[in-house]
């Protein structure tokens, strides 16, 4: 499986390539009033309105936490300097394979992450996914497909149906889970 | 292979549906002109009813095939003119084609449907036609042919004879599969049949012989050659019979003597293929043969010369050597079949309007289309504004530039067009209801549709069908009378519904016109009082479009009894939420007696709208135009005068009436990102500043005159010009304002769907692309108004709190002077009841004392002095001076009381304003006091100047008209409560008891109740003025009450109208002598 992995403060993250679409620089966005908080805003990207999710907000990162995790950055002007990583949508997951839509891509929306800096394509391979361990910082469980060991950095591969609230649960009961994680 | 068949039966379904829709107008048409129905018509019925049942057969769906065939059987006798079209007829093939209709759109389980009831109308109806046809043949002749099998004998057509009984020996012969035809001795030659072969190559008809043995027992065999002749005349002609027939179309005698059974021969010429012949006249295959035209005869046709040939002689023998096709085959041939006979429908159709070719796109895939062209567009607009500066140094890309804008524009508007359809799709399935329901309720309409070309956005024509439907019902059931009804109001039996579409504005109009009873707004405006919807004063207020308006509220319904077409209340409200939410407008006119008119303003289309755009906060939104109706800026400095606050809600007073107010960005939560003022403030905290500005001891300050421009330090002038916009919103009838900080930009935007995660905001109803490629949300104002707590349902009981704003908003300012006496009073005097005032330099005026009277001398003139305070017994706290002793100047009132030289002196002028007054009559009470009032903080007195007059001993006896009004109840009407106690007081010196009413409705309620002996008034007055209310006292039970009207602005103009509402007459407010003059006038009389 080749991965697309990202950084998030410090935390090494990747998502099944598969499901990506474009990547883009960080620009202008139109907040939606009265949407979570976790919703950044929305995009045209070619005259697709995109709906940005501001990973950090997702896993519901405290002040402090984001000043730990986010390391040397210096905290609000990261944001200009951040990536869009513009996913497939369900329909799109499809034409590759019927199955990965289904279990993988649920969302229907054209939506997209918020992350710090682009890293390399990984191969994985499934075998050496292992399950999140205990102690993992940042992200909570459901959000986390699995880990995988990548030369000296542990890679997180995310669950995005769930970061997308498409997998079934509410997103309400995701936040709860990810709050009482902490 | 599963997949194919339901592929295929999907595509049975949408053919059949297309014909379906094109049946019922038909059957319709067929209905209303009987025998003189086109005939081309009834071929396109029968064409229809038979693509049907060739397609259900394919797929072994035999109810449908048969309710079908037996519906198609009764068209061919029709069309055959054997069978009149009566209603009767019609009746049963449109009940038919409900059950076929039902049967279609279900069609897996369209075999488990009943339609036995209908199958036996229509065969009803075939039956008595057949009993008339005529009488067997009386003499059988035999022959020497061996009798052959029974004709179609398991068929449940009616044509062929079903009855038909053969006998046993033959039916055993029958079952044998490999059955030998009769041999025709003399075959058909075509080109003994020159015109028929002409006729059949114009009409591209095809030749068959077809051998059909007919039986001497059962029905008489001519019957059945005569059925038979009618079933070929349904789809082509018989060209000729073998044997000859007699000359009146009987049989010969002789051919049925001693044999059961005799063959007969026809040539027909039809439109059909040997295979659909074979469904229509259930024979056996191979007793059809298709006879081929020559090639010389063809070529010959063709060259338009006569029908003459040497060519060899087409010559057909039966049986001829053709296989018979396998029994297996039947199920599978009819698919060609239809095609074919598709084919020649669409060739020969001409009662419709010609087939395009089309093909069917799904709507995903069109959207999509749409969205890349709305895509391309944003993009050409950055190319030229990107290349603006290239161009000029490149011809080349100038040109390549405008064409990719040009191009570019067609591909957007086409496309666009692509989702078009017209009206029709919605207006074709009205005359059916129509008809139906004048049936229903014993009524005649005539319903003409108009304009049914007039294109409209698929989803707009989706969400048509329901409001227009439940619009058509309401026009039958309610507005056109029952044709008795009609005939005594002098009107033609026939009632007329007229619907139209048309363009106008940019957007498409469609009229629901009727000549029908009319709508009595009377009885919608007692109906709804009855209801409670409205109260009687707002009713007495309405207009006529108003209450006609009251159509769409809910739970209102006109009919007198509830009937099943309609009447229960719901759906006029249904209508008007529809239309809105398809961003249209509903507008009502009627007249009674005459007919009404409604008309549905609908856009073009969804996708498309025209939208302003506004900034709230940092980010800006879409607010669609339909249901914006005006826009209202509002600056900054006047903030406190246009709003106030009814129960901590701001209102805005526009032109007499309130506008509950709603501001986007707090109600949206976007507050703290607010783009505000240099002072970071948004309006609502400056216009909570500016009301303590104005009353720094806080508390319920009652409304103020706009606070002078104080220009704070750190200020510019430019802040002051800062506005905030209210966009003035209605939404279901009920009108709210939409505060937002600026107004960008009026454009037209592309709807695009919201996110699904922004679904739960509610406020918003699609987001769109802007010019600059950034999105922006599209305001939905159902949504805001739910958001922001508006209630409209209770605005009937907000309307009694907001009145007393709209009251205070109202309320006359007063012209004043203030003055401050010697001993440190402020007094205000209102202008109008002042003469002048002069600022008189002591030294130049002489002051006497004769008999406890004060007199001063100025200017050659002598002037009774008056100090105030003195008569007043009130003393300040300043020290008490003689004037002439202290100071330079001091200053004289001369108030204009005629016939008197009176002054009033005080020291100075503190400063004339114009205010409110908000009288107080409890603070200080002193005789020659109206009263007190709070004006900039400082306490002021009113004193009442012709009391004081009276207490100074000055006023001469009989200057004043002296009556005694002495147990005289007077009603004194007046908003300005300065106003309302002067003249109250002044009628309660004159010895009335008064009673005091804020503005026409109050007092008219007191009016009802409470006898009066007068009634003085002012003219100008919130919720009812003065005008108004006169013209109402004459149906109270003080009908005889005269009335006096006050006014601060007198004219000749006003006094007439005063009289003409029936008044005694109209004076100056705070003229005490006038009114009681006027009052003088009436007690003589």
């Amino acid at each position: 499986m080749l991965v697309s992995t990202f950084h998030l403060g410090t935390i090494y993250i990747g998502v099944d390539i598969l499901l990506v679409r474009e990547i883009n620089r960080s620009m202008e966005y139109t907040p939606i009033p009265g949407a979570p908080n976790y919703i950044r805003g929305m995009l045209n990207i070619r005259g697709r309105i995109i709906t940005l999710f501001d990973l950090k907000k997702r896993f519901s990162w405290s002040q402090e936490e984001r000043k730990r995790l986010e390391g040397t950055a210096k905290g609000e002007s990261v944001e200009r300097k951040q990536y869009n990583v513009i996913m497939k949508t369900h329909h799109e997951v499809m034409r590759i394979s019927r199955r990965l839509a289904d279990t993988q891509c649920t969302w229907e929306d054209p939506v997209g992450l918020v992350v710090d800096r682009l890293g390399d394509v990984r191969n994985v391979s499934d075998d050496h996914i292992l399950p999140p361990p205990a102690n993992l910082k940042g992200i909570s469980a459901p959000f986390i497909r699995g880990v995988v060991r990548v030369e000296k950095e542990l890679l997180v591969i995310l669950n995005v149906a769930k970061i997308f609230g498409t997998d079934g649960t509410s997103a309400e009961a995701t936040t709860d889970v990810a709050l009482r994680a902490h | 292979m599963a997949e194919e068949d339901e592929e295929l039966l999907a595509m049975f379904v949408q053919e059949s549906t297309e014909h379906l829709e094109n049946i019922e107008p038909n059957l319709l048409i067929l209905e209303e002109r009987g025998a003189d129905t086109d005939p081309e018509i009834i071929n396109s019925l029968f064409r229809g009813v038979h693509s049907i049942k060739g397609s259900a057969g394919f797929f072994g769906l035999t109810a449908i095939s048969k309710l079908s065939h037996t519906m198609e059987n009764l068209l061919g006798k029709v069309r055959e003119k054997a069978i009149e079209p009566t209603s009767a007829v019609s009746d049963s093939l449109l009940s038919g084609l409900d059950k076929l209709k039902n049967m279609v759109q279900d069609v897996v389980n369209s075999e488990a449907v009943d339609a036995s009831a209908e199958v036996a109308a229509i065969q009803a109806i075939l039956e008595q036609s057949g009993h008339a046809a005529p009488a067997a043949a009386k003499a059988p002749v035999p022959t020497a042919q061996e009798p052959p099998p029974p004709p179609a004998a398991a068929s449940e057509v009616a044509a062929p004879a079903p009855t038909a009984k053969p006998a046993a020996k033959p039916r055993g012969k029958a079952a044998a599969a490999a059955k030998a035809l009769p041999v025709l001795q003399d075959p058909f030659v075509l080109e003994k049949y020159p015109d028929a072969v002409a006729d059949a190559l114009r009409e591209e008809h095809h030749f068959f012989v077809v051998c059909l043995e007919i039986t001497k027992t059962g029905e008489g065999g001519d019957q059945q050659i005569n059925r038979f002749g009618q079933l070929v005349e349904s789809v082509g002609k018989v060209v000729d019979i073998r044997p000859a027939m007699n000359a009146d179309g009987t049989l010969p005698a002789a051919l049925l003597q001693n044999v059961d059974s005799v063959p007969v021969w026809f040539l027909i010429a039809s439109l059909l293929t040997a295979d659909l012949l074979q469904d229509l006249v259930q024979l056996p295959p191979q007793a059809i043969q298709p006879l081929e035209i020559p090639e010389g005869m063809r070529k010959k046709s063709e060259s338009q010369l006569p029908a003459v040939t040497s060519q060899p002689m087409a010559v057909v023998a039966l049986p001829a050597a053709t296989p018979p096709p396998t029994p297996s085959s039947r199920l599978l041939k009819p698919q060609p079949q239809a095609a074919a006979g598709k084919t020649d429908e669409k060739a020969k159709s001409t009662g419709q309007p010609a087939v395009e070719e089309t093909l069917r796109v799904s709507v995903a895939l069109l959207d999509e289309l749409i969205n890349m062209a709305g895509e391309l567009v944003l993009t050409r607009n950055q190319l030229i504004r990107a290349t603006a500066g290239f161009v000029a140094q490149s011809s080349h890309l100038a040109s390549l530039v405008q064409s990719i804008d040009s191009v570019t524009s067609r591909i957007h508007g086409k496309v666009m067009q692509a989702r078009m359809q017209p009206v029709n799709v919605v207006f074709n399935k009205f005359p059916r209801i129509v008809r139906d329901l004048a049936i229903k309720l014993g009524k005649k309409i005539d319903l003409e549709v108009r304009g049914g070309d007039v294109e409209l956005d698929k989803s707009v024509i989706e969400h048509l069908s329901d409001p227009l439907t439940h619009m058509i019902r309401n026009v039958a059931d309610h507005a056109i009378e029952i044709p008795k009804d009609r005939l005594a109001a002098g009107k033609p039996e026939t009632g007329r519904v007229e619907l139209a579409a048309y363009h106008e504005n940019g957007m498409v109009n469609i009229a629901l016109i009727d000549d029908g009873a009319g709508i009595d707004s009377e009885r919608i405006k007692s109906k709804a009082i009855e209801k409670g919807l409205i109260t009687e004063a707002r009713g007495s207020e309405m207009s006529e479009e108003e209450l006609l308006d009251l159509i769409f509220a809910p739970g209102f319904s006109m009919a007198k009894k509830v009937s099943d077409v309609s009447g229960r209340g719901v759906g006029m409200d249904v209508v008007r939420t529809n239309i809105e939410r398809l961003r249209g407008t509903v507008h009502i006119s009627s007249k009674v007696g005459k007919g009404t008119r409604i008309i549905l303003k609908l856009p073009l289309t969804l996708a498309i709208i025209p939208a302003m755009i506004v900034a709230a906060g940092k980010l800006r939104f879409a607010i669609p135009e339909i249901g914006l109706i005006e826009i209202v800026r509002v600056a900054e400095s006047d903030l406190a005068r246009q709003i106030q606050m009814v129960c901590d809600a701001p209102v805005l007073s526009l032109r007499h009436s309130l506008l509950p107010l709603v501001d986007l960005a707090s109600t949206l939560g976007i507050e703290a990102q607010a783009n505000c003022g240099s002072d970071g403030l948004r309006w609502m905290d400056r216009w909570l500043q500016q009301q303590q500005a104005d009353h720094p001891d806080g508390g319920e300050a009652p409304p103020t005159p706009p606070p002078q421009r104080r220009r704070r330090p750190g200020q510019s002038i430019s802040h002051y010009s800062q506005a905030i916009y209210v966009m003035v919103i209605s939404v279901s009838g009920n009108k709210f304002g939409l505060v937002v900080d600026d107004v960008l930009d009026s454009e037209e935007i592309v709807v695009k769907p919201l996110p699904s995660y922004a679904k739960d905001t509610t406020c918003f109803s699609a987001v769109t692309i802007l010019g600059d490629g950034s999105v922006a949300s599209i305001i939905d104002y159902s949504g805001i108004v739910d958001k922001a707590r508006i209630n409209f349902s209770s605005l009937e009981a907000a309307t009694a709190d907001l009145e007393d704003v709209i009251r205070a908003s109202l309320r006359e300012k007063q012209n004043i002077i203030l003055l401050e006496t010697h001993s440190g009073l402020v007094m205000g005097i209102v202008n109008n009841m002042v003469s002048r005032v002069e600022i008189i330099q002591k030294n130049k005026c002489r002051m006497e004392t004769v008999n406890h009277q004060s007199y001063m001398h100025y200017n050659h003139v002598t002037f009774h002095s008056i100090h105030p305070d003195h008569i007043l017994n009130l003393e300040g706290d300043g020290f008490v001076s003689e004037p002439g002793e202290d100071g330079e100047t001091f200053c004289m009132v001369v108030p204009a009381v005629s016939g008197l030289q009176v002054g009033l002196v005080f020291s100075r002028i503190v400063d004339t304003m114009e205010a409110y007054i908000d009288l107080d009559t409890h603070v200080i009470q002193a005789d020659g006091l109206f009263g007190t009032a709070r004006i900039d903080g400082r306490l002021v007195l009113f004193p009442d100047l012709n009391r004081l007059f009276q207490l100074a001993g000055i006023l001469p006896a009989g200057s004043e008209p002296e009556f005694d009004y002495g147990g005289l109840k007077a009603l004194v009407v007046d908003d300005t409560p300065f106003l309302r106690i002067v003249t109250a007081t002044y009628l309660s010196q004159a010895g009335m008891l008064v009673d005091q009413a804020e503005d026409g409705m109050e007092a008219l309620k007191r009016l009802k109740t409470v006898p009066y002996d007068l009634v003085v008034t002012d003219v100008n007055m919130p919720v009812m003025d003065g005008l108004e209310l006169a013209k109402e006292i004459p149906g109270t039970r003080n009908a005889e009450t005269p009335i006096v009207a006050t006014t601060s602005f007198i004219s000749t103009d006003l006094v007439g109208r005063c009289v003409r509402a029936g008044m005694v007459g109209c004076v100056p407010s705070t003229d005490k002598f006038r009114l009681l003059s006027m009052l003088a006038t009436l007690k003589r009389v």
